[in-house]
């Protein structure tokens, strides 16, 4: 297998853009990829784009606004873990030789839906009797907190942690500091979570240009090495499930510092899959960041904070950027990619040499999440 | 050509009343339990996800459970009328049913008992679930 590595990026903030089509939403991120690395259409020998609900051949769509239609292009469905799971082909298809250089993205117009939650598949048991994210969220929650008495002002203060990182980002949505009370007095969404600590949805894109590892440097002065690619899918049980650790998460961590060949001590910055307050928490303990029921104490402690021992979510994470679906994984790859490379201003990352970025996809029956996604980064 | 792969009555249907069965003392869910392995499985699936067999055969469930967890719905999608209550029953036999959760929200407790009840259709297409799990009265 061939060494990857990323040698350009772009992003369309995330934000609501309901008279904006697909397409348009989509190729300015290509088109600042493609500056950023410094590469020509002709450069491009395959696409792999993610969306989730962006309906059929969204990479067509956009890639033909550009004039660069005609290459292979393959679409790819696997719910929030969409981007991610693109780039996990782009990776694969690099690696084993077929191609130089490739582009992957993630697409997504969630105004569509006017609001709400995200839409589900209605032909599942639970979506089908009333389940919606937020309340499945929530009932890991609440289980967690009656194991490890987590309090819900422990909960909220994941939120004040991740506006104080988006203040630093001028691709976030929400922007503005926030306090304990203000979350915990924001509505109700579902109990025990209000409104502050759901994700909000948006529309956008982010691309991400791969190519071979001994090509980069021809067209990137700061190419970052992909150290691992890793998909674990969930596992069905239709009977109890302990939900106070995210089972797939903690499998495929484990996989993946196995196939980079690190640790989790190794880990200098994450993006991590923060669509609900107690996710970011399950997911420091899922990633050995500290050990099972000390995640409250280890953002208390600051060591998750930008400055502390292992800043998670710098750019604000789902909580603040926003949740556009499939975008999430590879946008947090953009952010990754940039803190490596040095570019993130006044929430750098000081001396970031290894970075991680995690995307889970759920909403089915019988699965802790359906998929998992998880990226080493190196320089 | 036929379809030999057994169907699932109205497979996953919010309003189906297929999965209960009326007991003089009140109602049972009705599950699966595998003749091969004898894993239990609700709602029915056909195929058990253990062994892959495709003999099985309709059981009904204990009415009585353990709430393993809940929350308080305040947004959802049409035609939900919020707020309802949610949350996961665990069975004996290693069964967990999702269900709409009775009785005051307040009061719910991890690890409490819950019992299966029946929900009357408020209307010929009322959008409730025919059945919820409400805690048992103490003492």
């Amino acid at each position: 297998m061939r060494k990857v590595s990323v040698i350009g990026t772009g992003l369309v903030k995330f934000g609501k853009y309901p008279d904006v089509s697909l397409a348009d939403i989509g190729w300015p991120a290509v088109r600042q990829a493609m500056q950023d690395a410094g590469v020509e259409p002709k450069d491009i020998q395959a696409l792999f784009c993610g969306t989730g609900l962006g309906g059929p051949m969204p990479g067509q769509r956009i890639f033909g606004r550009l004039g660069m239609a005609g290459l292979p292009i393959i679409n790819v469905e696997n719910a929030c873990s969409s981007g991610s799971s693109a780039l996990s082909l782009g990776y694969t298809a690099i690696a084993s030789g077929r191609y130089d250089m490739v582009m992957i993205m993630g697409v997504e117009k969630l105004t569509k839906f006017n609001g709400g939650t995200i839409p589900l598949e209605k032909e599942d048991w639970e979506v089908n009797n009333g389940l919606v994210m937020p309340a499945l969220y929530a009932m890991r929650a609440r289980r967690y907190m009656h194991e490890h008495g987590l309090k819900k002002e422990q909960l909220a203060n994941v939120v004040v942690k991740s506006r104080r990182h988006a203040k630093l980002n001028p691709d976030a949505q929400l922007r503005s500091e926030t306090t304990v009370e203000e979350v915990l007095a924001s509505r109700m969404i579902a109990d025990p979570f209000t409104l502050f600590q759901c994700c909000p949805t948006g529309d956008g894109a982010a691309a991400v240009i791969l190519c071979a590892e001994e090509l980069a440097s021809k067209y990137c002065d700061k190419p970052v090495r992909v150290a691992a690619s890793h998909i674990a899918s969930g596992i069905f049980d239709s009977g109890a499930r302990d939900m106070t650790t995210p089972e797939i998460t903690v499998r495929c961590a484990q996989e993946t510092y196995e196939e980079a060949g690190i640790g989790p001590e190794d880990i200098d910055v994450a993006e991590v899959h923060d669509a609900f307050t107690s996710a970011e928490l399950m997911y420091y303990e899922a990633f050995g960041f500290c050990k099972p029921g000390e995640a409250a104490q280890l953002l208390e402690s600051g060591a998750t904070s930008l400055g502390g021992r292992i800043p998670v979510n710098p750019s604000g994470g789902l909580l603040s950027k926003g949740h556009p679906v499939a975008v999430t994984g590879a946008a947090q790859v953009v952010e990754v990619v940039r803190q490596l490379q040095g570019r993130c201003g006044s929430r750098q990352v000081e001396g970031a040499k290894v970075g991680l970025t995690h995307a889970t996809g759920g909403g089915i029956s019988g699965f802790d999440h359906g998929v998992c996604a998880i990226h080493v980064f190196s320089v | 050509m036929a379809f030999d792969t057994p169907i699932i009555p109205g497979a996953n249907p919010r309003l189906s009343r297929e999965h209960i069965a009326a007991r003089g003392d009140g109602i049972r869910l009705i599950g699966q339990q595998c003749k091969a392995c004898g894993k239990t499985l609700f709602p029915r699936t056909g195929i058990c996800p253990d062994c892959r067999s495709e003999d099985l055969q309709d059981v009904e469930l204990p009415d009585e459970g353990v709430l393993y967890s809940w929350s308080v719905v305040h947004v959802a999608p049409k035609p939900w009328v919020t707020p309802y209550v949610i949350g996961y029953v665990d069975l004996p036999s290693n069964v967990r049913v999702f269900s709409h959760i009775g009785g005051d929200s307040e009061r719910l407790k991890v690890g409490m008992t819950v019992k299966l009840e029946a929900v009357p259709p408020a209307a010929p297409d009322a959008k409730a679930p025919p059945f919820l799990f409400s805690p048992v009265r103490q003492g």
